[in-house]
This record gives structure tokens, C-alpha cells and sequence, in this order.
């Protein structure tokens, strides 16, 4: 009997008795409902935040106050710099951040406000669409740069360059609009963030740039927020080699400069983008421990619900069996027979299993864009490969004890069988 | 073609021993068509078995077509039914969910023969059933049934037919109809049929009664040369 017809012969089988295969294939369909939305979810995180961390570039460290004693200064920034202090920086730059309401005539947007200095361009590789980013001829003047979305809340598609913009009570003369990082920017701030900690309201750390208007930090503390403390400092080391000792130098020079000895606890926290990189894997791995066993206890119940409906099926098929015995199959028809059986029902259950958990990742996706942290979902060629041999696996496992109870039967008992 | 010598089976339920067939000698030629008789409990049913191989004695002699059948596993068993052996029951035995030709096909699936399809649309013809062959089992009558059944049987060619009570669960005037198409089978193919009933008036159709007691052959009449 070959293959095909014993597939046909299967799916017969199983639309004789719709609901019971039904009932009986759910708890496969959940198990990979899960895994699937789980794996596409899970795939799309990475690869976002993959592509994030890779463009902001590997050489990148993060300095940021922390602790009790959290503080930095504009001066510990320039101390970074000093390249007799850390050698292997090639760039700092240091943002202070805070939200102001931005107003241009009767439009008004909450936008997150970043005073950055020329070099903040580079390290954060942020481009500018039109106009020109902040240089250093702009030390405390009156000038901004609008993130894309700022600049069509406030101004429609139409250029903003030389418009003015009021910022806390202050006016600001356009120079320029950020390059969009599009859609898919939009961060789980959450997720591949560094440790929220003590920073200050507002940290600029991972926010998208599209969302932000950006000022000379000078004007930012001296006119529009003083007193307030550099809230991050991004320093780009000179290679990706650099990196290790780059972060020792500027802890070693941090501690000195705020007089901490000894086992004190530092007032700042040096990270890398290896560590956020991390990070971020760490936490995808635990929820995808956690959904994972979950999604296994299903298939597992599953698997057993399979070989409950094959049991009673080769009870209730006892006659059929004989039948089949009496004409000349040999046990290793029947064998064949049932495992198809069992391997088809739970392929059955698996392939439903696939468009739920594909429906599933899509409204998640949905959902998270919808509140604003979009978040794609991947449907890779091997989420598919996996389910459908995950399945068909399923189905032979718990399948091949009911089928060898029915390879076993004796023809004469099996005919006999009311 | 069938040599039986000294053919014992003893089933054991549990510590009892209970004894089916207590030694017993028959020898069936190509082209004859016999009648087993006897009671219930007579022997008559496991004789069948053991000449269908779907039992092995426990102890004697049993050669098909030369082929000591007592000493081959399960694989070669299930072989030598699907190509000597034709079985036609009381209850018909079909496939509930199938047609009528995917029934008759059956046998032809576990040979592993190609265009198996027009051999049992020619199986069927051969029964007169050409005009049903689409139809499930529930569609048909019980001559109808049992007409598949034949054609089921005779669709690998075998050497023997046997039928268990093959009019049990008919009336009279399909049984007529029934045993006319054995006794055509025989008379124009020349096919081997063993008959294994309690009525005489369907062992009235043979050429030889072979009547059983007690798991012993007791008695033997040739009715008609």
C-alpha cells in the first residue's frame, strides 16, 4: 500500500469522526499555535533589535549616571574626551534630555527634548534629511532640529527650515529636520534598553530620533533647563577592540574625578552595546523558556489525546483489521497503516496549529503598533519545517503503540470482533 | 493440492486445554468443490482456519500447493492468503467505508499490483455486479454483499475458495443465487471451493460432504461423480 493511499485512506478517517478528530487534535493545535506565534514573535524581536544595535555600530559605549550619588557633568564628558585621559575614545558626546511641549503657531506636540553637542550625529549615527545638524558655531544660540515625525505633526510636509518653534517659553529658529528612521524604530524601549535605574526622567539612551527635537547642549543648560545633569554620555571607541579598554579608562577616570574609592559604589554605570546586546538576548531567552514549556505541556497532552483516539480507533476497527489481516496484510501493513493514521491527524492538527499561531503573531504585531512600539514578526521557512516534522514526529511517537496493538492482533479474534 | 495428515490444534484458556481438532487426515484435489459439515463446537470452523492460514496446528501435517504451511512465520502466512487463499464469510466482511470495488481491490493493494482497479472491475463483472461497483456495502443487498465478497476472493486468482457459512444470512432464493455462482466457478474455471455450512441442502450443491464431530472427521460421502 503506498504512501499516498494511505494518506487518502487517513484524511478519510479522520473526516468520518470530525469533531472527535477535532477535539483530539486541539491540543496540538495550541502546542504550535504557541510555538509558532511564540518563534515569529520571538525572531522578530532579534532581528529588530539586531538591526538596531548594528546601526548604531559595536564600538559604541554608554555612560550614565547611577546610584545615590548619580551625576554627571558637561565636564566629566570633556574629561572623556581628553585623549590623554581615554585613549581609546574616538568620539564623545553627551545629551541632556527632558519632554517640553513644542509649539509652532496653533500646533503643539509633547516631544522629547535632546541637548547634544556636533559629534552626536556621528556617534549615534543619526543623518539629517534637510538643512544642517548642530555645529559648533551654534553654542548656545537659539536653533533645533526637528525629529520627522515632530516635523509633520508641526508643519504638514512643508519645510521648517528658518520657521520658529516656541520650546518652554523660548524661541527656536529651525535649522534642520532629522532623517526618518522609519516605522520600525519605534522601540520595545523595554527590551533592548540598558537598566532604567536612577537615570533621570526622559534618557535618550534608545529613544527613536523621530520623536525627538534636538538643541545646542549648551542652550539646553543655560537656558531652557539648568541645573539639570548630563543625562548620558555616548562615547565611541576607536575600534571594536578598543572597547574593553576604552570602558576601564573612562571608569578609572570617573571614579577619580568624583573622588570614589575602595568599594564605594559608583555613581555611573559604563555599558557596552555587547552588554545591552546581552541583555536583550537574556530576556528573550527566559520568555522563550517559559512560553516554550508552556507550548510543550500542550503538545505533550496532545500527543496523548493522539494516542487515546488511535486506541479506541483500533478497538473500534478490530473487524477492519481482521478483514485486512484475512486478504493478506502482513503486521507491517497495519503498522504503516495506523501510524499514517496518527502521524496525518496530528499533521492535521499541527498545519491549523501554523495559521493560528501565524493569526496570533499578526494580532500581536497588530496590537503592539497600534500602542505604539511596532514590532514585526517573522514567518521564516524553518518555523514551518519545524512545526510540520515537530508534528508529524508527535504523531509517530504516540502513535506506534496503538499500532503495533493493532499489527498484533490475531486475524481470527480480529474477525470475530463485534 | 491440500494435504492434511494428522492435524491437531489444542487452545489453551488459561490452565485448560481445550482440544478443537483431534487429528484430523483430508486431502483435497484441484477442481473439487467439498462441503465441510458438522455442529457447533464440531471443529468444522478451526479446520477452516488452520486451511485459510490464519492458524497453524499445533501438531500433523498441513501442505499447500507442496508448501508446508505449519512451519511459516506470520509475514509468509499473511503472503499465502493474499495469493492462494480466497476467504467468503457469513457476514460478508466488506469494508464499511469503501465501495464495492475499492473492497474488491483490497487483496490487490497488499500484492502490491499495479492497475489493480480494472482487475477488480473485472472481478466484479465476472460476479455480475457491473453495474454497482461504486456503491458502499450499506447501498447493497446481502446478495449483493456477498457477490462482492466472491469477487474479492477470486481477484488474486487462488488456489482455493473457502466459505464459512456463505449463505447464512441470506434467504433462500439468494442462496440459490449464491451457490449457482460457486457451482459456475467450479464447473467453468475450475476453481478449488471448500464449503464449510450445517444446511444440506447447500451440501447438496458438492460432490463431496466431509461431516465432522468432535474435531474428527466421522463420516465422508461422495454424492455425485
Amino acid at each position: 500500500m503506498n504512501l499516498i493511499e494511505s494518506v487518502v485512506i487517513a484524511f478519510r478517517g479522520i473526516s468520518a469522526n470530525r469533531l472527535r478528530s477535532f477535539l483530539t487534535m486541539l491540543g496540538i493545535v495550541i502546542g504550535i499555535g504557541a510555538v509558532i506565534s511564540l518563534m515569529s514573535v520571538g525572531r522578530g524581536v532579534e532581528v529588530e533589535i539586531t538591526a538596531r544595535l548594528e546601526g548604531l555600530g559595536t564600538n559604541l559605549i554608554f555612560v550614565r549616571p547611577a546610584g545615590r550619588a548619580a551625576a554627571l557633568t558637561i565636564q566629566d564628558a570633556e574629561a572623556i574626551a581628553d585623549p590623554a585621559n581615554v585613549p581609546s575614545a574616538a568620539l564623545v558626546a553627551p545629551e541632556i534630555s527632558t519632554f517640553f511641549d513644542v509649539v509652532a503657531g496653533p500646533k503643539s506636540v509633547n516631544a522629547q527634548i535632546l541637548g547634544v553637542t556636533p559629534a552626536y550625529a556621528e556617534v549615534r549615527n543619526i543623518g539629517v534629511a534637510e538643512g544642517e545638524f548642530i555645529t559648533p558655531q551654534d553654542e548656545r544660540s537659539m536653533v533645533a532640529l526637528l525629529g520627522a515625525n515632530v516635523a509633520e505633526a508641526l508643519f504638514y510636509g512643508d519645510s521648517p527650515i528658518g520657521e520658529w518653534v516656541k520650546i518652554n517659553q523660548h524661541n527656536f529658529r529651525v535649522i534642520g529636520v532629522l532623517e526618518s528612521r522609519g516605522g520600525m524604530d519605534g522601540p520595545p524601549r523595554e527590551m533592548n534598553g540598558p537598566p532604567r535605574g536612577m537615570a533621570g526622567p526622559g534618557d535618550g539612551m534608545m529613544a527613536g530620533p523621530d520623536d525627538a527635537v534636538m538643541v545646542p547642549i549648551t542652550t539646553a543648560m543655560y537656558q531652557l533647563i539648568p541645573q539639570r545633569p548630563v543625562s548620558l554620555i555616548s562615547v565611541q571607541a576607536i575600534d571594536a577592540n578598543e572597547v574593553g579598554p576604552a570602558i576601564e579608562q573612562i571608569t578609572t577616570l570617573l571614579r577619580q574625578r568624583h573622588r570614589i574609592t575602595g568599594d564605594d559604589e559608583d555613581s555611573f554605570i559604563v555599558i557596552d552595546m555587547g552588554d545591552i546586546l546581552e541583555m536583550a538576548t537574556e530576556i528573550t531567552a527566559i520568555l522563550t523558556i517559559f512560553l516554550g514549556s508552556i507550548a510543550g505541556i500542550a503538545l505533550l497532552v496532545g500527543g496523548i489525546g493522539v494516542m487515546n483516539i488511535m486506541l479506541v480507533s483500533v478497538t473500534e476497527r478490530t473487524r477492519e483489521i481482521g478483514i485486512r489481516k484475512a486478504v493478506g496484510a502482513k503486521r507491517r501493513d497495519i503498522l504503516m497503516q495506523f501510524l499514517i493514521e496518527s502521524a496525518t491527524l496530528s499533521l492535521s492538527g499541527g498545519l491549523i496549529g501554523l495559521l493560528l499561531g501565524w493569526g496570533l503573531s499578526r494580532l500581536i504585531s497588530g496590537i503592539a503598533m497600534s500602542a505604539g512600539h511596532p514590532l514585526p514578526t517573522v514567518m521564516a521557512p524553518d518555523i514551518v519545517i519545524l512545526a510540520v516534522s515537530v508534528t508529524i514526529g508527535i504523531g509517530l511517537f504516540f502513535g506506534i503503540y496503538p499500532a503495533m496493538r493493532a499489527a498484533r492482533l490475531n486475524p481470527i479474534d480480529a474477525l470475530r470482533y463485534e | 493440492m491440500i494435504r492434511m495428515e494428522g492435524i491437531c490444534k489444542i487452545y489453551k484458556l488459561g490452565s485448560i486445554e481445550v482440544p478443537a481438532l483431534q487429528g484430523v487426515s483430508l486431502d483435497i484435489e484441484r477442481g473439487e468443490m467439498i462441503a465441510v459439515m458438522g455442529p457447533s463446537g464440531s471443529g468444522k470452523s478451526t479446520l477452516m482456519n488452520i486451511i485459510g492460514c490464519l492458524d497453524q496446528p499445533t501438531s500433523g501435517v498441513y501442505e499447500l500447493d507442496g508448501i508446508d504451511v505449519g512451519r511459516l512465520n506470520d509475514n509468509h502466512l499473511a503472503e499465502i492468503r493474499n495469493k492462494k487463499i480466497g476467504f467468503v464469510f457469513q457476514s460478508y466482511n466488506l469494508l464499511s467505508r469503501t465501495s464495492a470495488l475499492a473492497n474488491v481491490e483490497l487483496p490487490l493493494i497488499y500484492s502490491r499490483v499495479r492497475n489493480g482497479r480494472q482487475r477488480a472491475r473485472e472481478a466484479l463483472e465476472r460476479v455480475g455486479l457491473a453495474e454497482r461497483m461504486r456503491h458502499k456495502p450499506n447501498e447493497l443487498s446481502g446478495g449483493e454483499q456477498q457477490r462482492v465478497a466472491i469477487a474479492r476472493a477470486l481477484i488474486n486468482a487462488p488456489s482455493i475458495i473457502l466459505a464459512d457459512e456463505p449463505t447464512g444470512n441470506l434467504d433462500s432464493r439468494t442462496s440459490k443465487e449464491i451457490m449457482d455462482l460457486f457451482t459456475q466457478l467450479n464447473r467453468d474455471e475450475g476453481m478449488t471451493i471448500v464449503l464449510i455450512t450445517h444446511e444440506s441442502e447447500i451440501a447438496d450443491y458438492t460432490r463431496r460432504v466431509i461431516n465432522m464431530r468432535d474435531g474428527l472427521i466421522t463420516r465422508e460421502e461422495v454424492l455425485r461423480q
